[in-house]
Parts: C-alpha cells; structure tokens; sequence
C-alpha cells in the first residue's frame, strides 16, 4: 500500500466504495434480518433521486400533495408500498391531524386482501366519537378491549358477552361477535321470488329455519374489461359462526377481451339442505364485468349488506328499504343519472361517477329508497332489503359517524387512542401481512376518512408522515425451513 | 488560452482521477443493470441509475475534451 501510486490508490478506493455499496444494496434487497422500515415524509428530501419504496397516495382528484403537505379530502385514498420481499407483519406509525373531528370522526387504515372483490382490512387510526364517550363514560381495559358503558352494569366484556344487553343499545368497533340470532314469527315460504339484476360483488343474509338455503342466478359476463385473470365467480355460504358450509365456482366465459361480446349467460343453482336454523350469510364474489340476472330465491328474508350494484332496466324502479341512516349513491352509467326518493323525498343524481352522500332527513325505523335509473351504486351502513317486511340485521351496530347514540349504552372496541403531539396526533396501527395481496412485489394499503367527499373539497386529514415497520422471517429461518 | 487549460488538465491528477472514476462508474452501470435484472428494483429505489449515467457522460466528455494529444 505504501508503495501504490496516488493514481492505484484513488482506484482502490473508487472501487472499494463500488463493492461496498453493491454489498449493501444485496443486503437491502434480502433483508437477511427480516426486518425493514420504510418511511414516508411529505416534506422529506430524496438526495439519490431513488423511486422509494412507497407510492404516491391516489387518486389525485382527493388529495392535494404540495411540497410541505399532504391532505386528503376525499375517502378513500390509496397508496402502494414495494418490498424486495415477503413480510409477516407491519406496524404503520402515522403522524396527522384532522380539521373537522365531529363531521370526519373515524380515519382507519389498511391494506388490500382481496384483489377481485378490492376488499382491504381496515384498522383503527383513530376514533373521535370514542374518544370522547371514553372522556364522558366509565370505560374499562379488558384484555387489550375497551369496554364504555352508559350506566356501569358488566365488569368485563365476557360477562357482557354472556349476559348482553338487548342488541339496539350494543355497538361494536374493530370487534366482532355473533350472538345467536331468531326471528320471532318467522314462516318458511315455497314460492319463489325474483330479484332485480345486480352487478359485481354482493352479500346478503339469508334467515333459514326447517328449509333449504335456496338460491339461483344466472351470470352474463359482459366483457367490458380487460382482465388477464378473466372474471371467475366465487360463491362461499358461510353459518353464523362464520364457518364456510358450502363453495361454488365459476370460470370465466372464454373471452378475457374488452369487446362486449355476449356469451349465454351461465347459472349457479344453490340448494343446501338439512342445515340448522340461523342465519347464513353468502358471499357472491366477482369482478364488476359480471351481471347477475334471473336472480331467484324462495327465502323470504333476504338482507343485501352494505353495497348494492343496481343494474335494473331503465324506466324501471326498483324499491329498496334499509334501517341505515344515509345512503352513498353513484351513477356508474349517464343511464343511471336521474332522481333517487329518499322516503319520497327526490334527490337528483346530476353526474356520472360523482358520489352522493344523502342522510335520510326525516329518518323512520326502516327507510325507503326508490330508483328509476339503471346502473346505481347504492351504499348504507347496515343491510337493504326488496322487501320492507323482510328487513333484518343480525349485526351489531357499528360505531361510525352515521350512528344514533341516543340509543347506544354499551360499546365494545378493540381500539387504542392516539397519542397527542400538540396539534399533531400519532397512532400505531398494527397489520397483519400474511394474507395481503401482493403483485409484483407490492401491496397496496388504504387510508380511509368515511363521508369525506372529493367534491366538497374540505380537508378530512393531513399526513405528516408515515412509518411502516415490516417484520418477518429472518434469512437463516428460511434457510432452516428450506433445508427441513 | 484554451490550449493552455488542456495541457493543465491534461495528465493531471484530476484527469487521472476522471479515468479511475470513468472506469467506475462504467463497472456501476453494468454492475446495476445485472443487479437490476437478478433482483428488479433492488436498486433504482434507492438510486436513481439515470445520474449515474448523467455523471459517466460527463466524465467521458471531460475525458474526450482535455485527452493528451500524442506527439
């Protein structure tokens, strides 16, 4: 070394650094210790000019992203997060404000599991509405749940479980339970009843008791996307103790071409008999290409949840009737603009693809919704029904802004609040990675703010940052694993 | 005045360090379109391959601009 020229020893160095960096990069790329944070700052600076590792946060029309900062203003938005390898589990730590915590009081976030149905499983960010009851209501810590009662009757969640109050004063957050469910005077029927054509996905609760779980539809694949996965169907029936009883499949029709071609529509007959009295949910899962006609049933109590994809005829209306408080409406077609009756109050659906958000203002126990136009996405929080005497939910309620807490005495969540930053706040969001969807190296995460509306142009939340911690298996475990 | 900046340059240290780098970076080039290949984004998250190209250009050009003319 001592005898190099000052030329060999500029090359050694040069190159050295080169090796060096290439090791670290090998490194970066393997995470041989299975753990990795990838972190995000709005006003953060990228010296080596790297793309990064997480996306831009879509679609742009409900963000505005300037240089110091990042709001959202429309629910949800999206972002992508690339890992040179598979991970188990992450840790977002997201640092944010909200502007208007009465109107917007819930920010979950999550991350995609279901690529055909675009389902992501959301967690907690933050809760405002319990927040506060926590600050005005004696609240308890029961294994990792929070417990708020109006009135303090149960020492902990499992004497609730056990001995629960009658179902309207319950309200569940981030929790899920099934208690058993019965409808009082219910008669089994054999005729058969008729439904309106639904587009994409759908779920609905059947309420069976000494019949056969009883459904046929027919599917018309109408090739107006290009998928390179076709557009299957996937039908599950799951109990009530949301255990899979019975699974039906469908393949694509044979063109995976967007070119509108019309193949014969093809059925799925379900009949499942001998099954115990209760309620069983099924799960109709496919992509938007695929109409549902000639939808046929001889269960009376039918309870679409949530989402329902109208694809009736035009100058056809089609009555619908939930106990939801409001409904989210968006024409997916200019067939589909027009009037919508709230309880027979008109509404118009001016745009295509804008999204209405309309809470029923004169709310009654079950409200009505009627639609004259055809390819509408209707929403609620709760379930519809075609039929206002055979409206059921067997869920609890859910705590989200659209909830009536005059009613509500007991709430159980599985919800840790935010720690406060002064006007910043921080949450931690535990995810599990195991089941996510993963293409090409990347998953894709939510942020939603329900009832945040692109067009209203309020800002919902600023993100300050975003550190997602990933941990999984470590090089020499998988080493272990490969060579067992 | 031109001609006395080249023969300043010419078969300086800086010139020779603008071979050695030369050198380098066209080994970093290669050495990360293989990387990239074997393992796809493995680097251009962390770096941006389009200046590491910009700089080799540079380097070539100062190369070719002040290269030592033989006699």
């Amino acid at each position: 070394m001592k005898n190099w020229s000052w030329r060999q020893k500029i090359r050694w160095s040069l190159w050295s650094g080169l090796v060096l960096l290439a090791l670290i990069l090998v490194w970066l790329a393997l995470v041989p210790s299975g753990h990795m944070t990838y972190s995000f700052h709005q006003s953060g600076h990228n010296w080596l000019g790297g793309k990064g590792f997480i996306g831009s946060f879509t679609p742009a029309d409900r963000v505005i992203s300037t240089s110091t900062d990042l709001r959202i203003i429309g629910d949800p938005v999206y972002f992508s997060l690339f890992t040179p390898r598979r991970f188990e589990s992450a840790k977002m730590t997201i640092v944010y404000r909200g502007f208007d915590y009465e109107s917007y009081p819930i920010i979950e976030a999550g991350v995609m599991v279901d690529p055909v149905l675009r389902n992501y499983r959301l967690s907690p960010v933050s809760n405002f509405i319990i927040d506060r009851l926590a600050q005005q209501w004696p609240s308890r810590s029961d294994n990792g749940l929070l417990l708020l009662q109006k009135e303090e009757k149960y020492k902990s969640v499992s004497e609730l479980l056990a001995n629960p109050p009658q179902l309207d004063e319950l309200a569940f957050y981030n929790y899920q339970h099934s208690f058993p469910f019965k409808l009082e005077g219910y008669q089994a029927e054999s005729n058969i009843k008729n439904l309106p054509d639904l587009r994409g996905s759908y779920q609905f609760y059947s309420y069976i008791d000494n019949e056969p779980l009883n459904f046929s539809v027919d599917f018309l694949d109408l090739n107006q996307n290009a998928d390179q996965n076709g557009d299957p169907v996937k039908i599950y029936v799951y109990n009530s103790l949301s255990q899979a009883v019975a699974e039906y499949d469908l393949a694509d029709d044979g063109i995976k071409e967007d070119n509108g071609k019309l193949n014969p529509s093809r059925n799925i007959n379900i009949n499942l008999d001998n099954l115990t009295a209760g309620v069983y949910k099924v799960e109709v899962k496919t992509n938007d290409d695929l109409l549902s006609q000639n939808i046929k049933s001889t269960q009376s109590h039918l309870a679409f949840i949530s989402r329902l994809w109208l694809y009736n005829r035009p100058a056809q209306s089609v009555n619908i009737w939930t106990k939801g408080s409001f409904v989210k409406v968006k024409a997916a077609d200019p067939a589909g603009v027009g009037v919508i009756s709230l309880n027979n109050e008109d509404f118009y659906i001016n745009e295509t693809y804008e999204q209405y958000l309309w809470p029923f203002v004169q709310s009654q126990e079950i409200n009505e919704v009627s639609l004259s136009g055809s390819d509408v996405v209707v929403e609620t929080s709760g379930t519809f029904s075609f039929s206002e005497k055979t409206l059921f939910n067997p869920d609890v309620k859910k705590v989200d802004s659209q909830l009536d807490l005059s009613r509500i005495k007991y709430i159980i969540a599985d919800y840790t609040p935010p720690v406060s930053l002064g006007i910043w706040r921080q949450a931690t969001v535990e995810m599990d990675l195991t089941d996510v969807y993963r293409q090409k190296g990347k998953s894709n995460f939510m942020i939603s703010i329900p009832g945040l509306l692109a067009e209203n142009g309020l800002t919902g939340a600023e993100i300050k940052s975003l550190r997602l911690e990933l941990t999984g298996k470590s090089l020499i475990q998988k080493l272990k694993e490969y060579v067992k | 005045m031109l001609n006395k900046r080249i023969k300043f340059i010419s078969g300086s240290k800086f010139h020779q360090f603008c071979w050695e780098f030369f050198y380098v970076l066209s080994g970093a080039l290669g050495l990360f379109a293989l990387m990239e290949i074997i393992k796809p984004w493995s680097v251009v998250n962390y770096l941006n391959i389009s200046l590491v190209l910009l700089l080799w250009v540079l380097d070539a050009m100062i190369l070719l601009a002040f290269r030592e003319k033989k006699v």
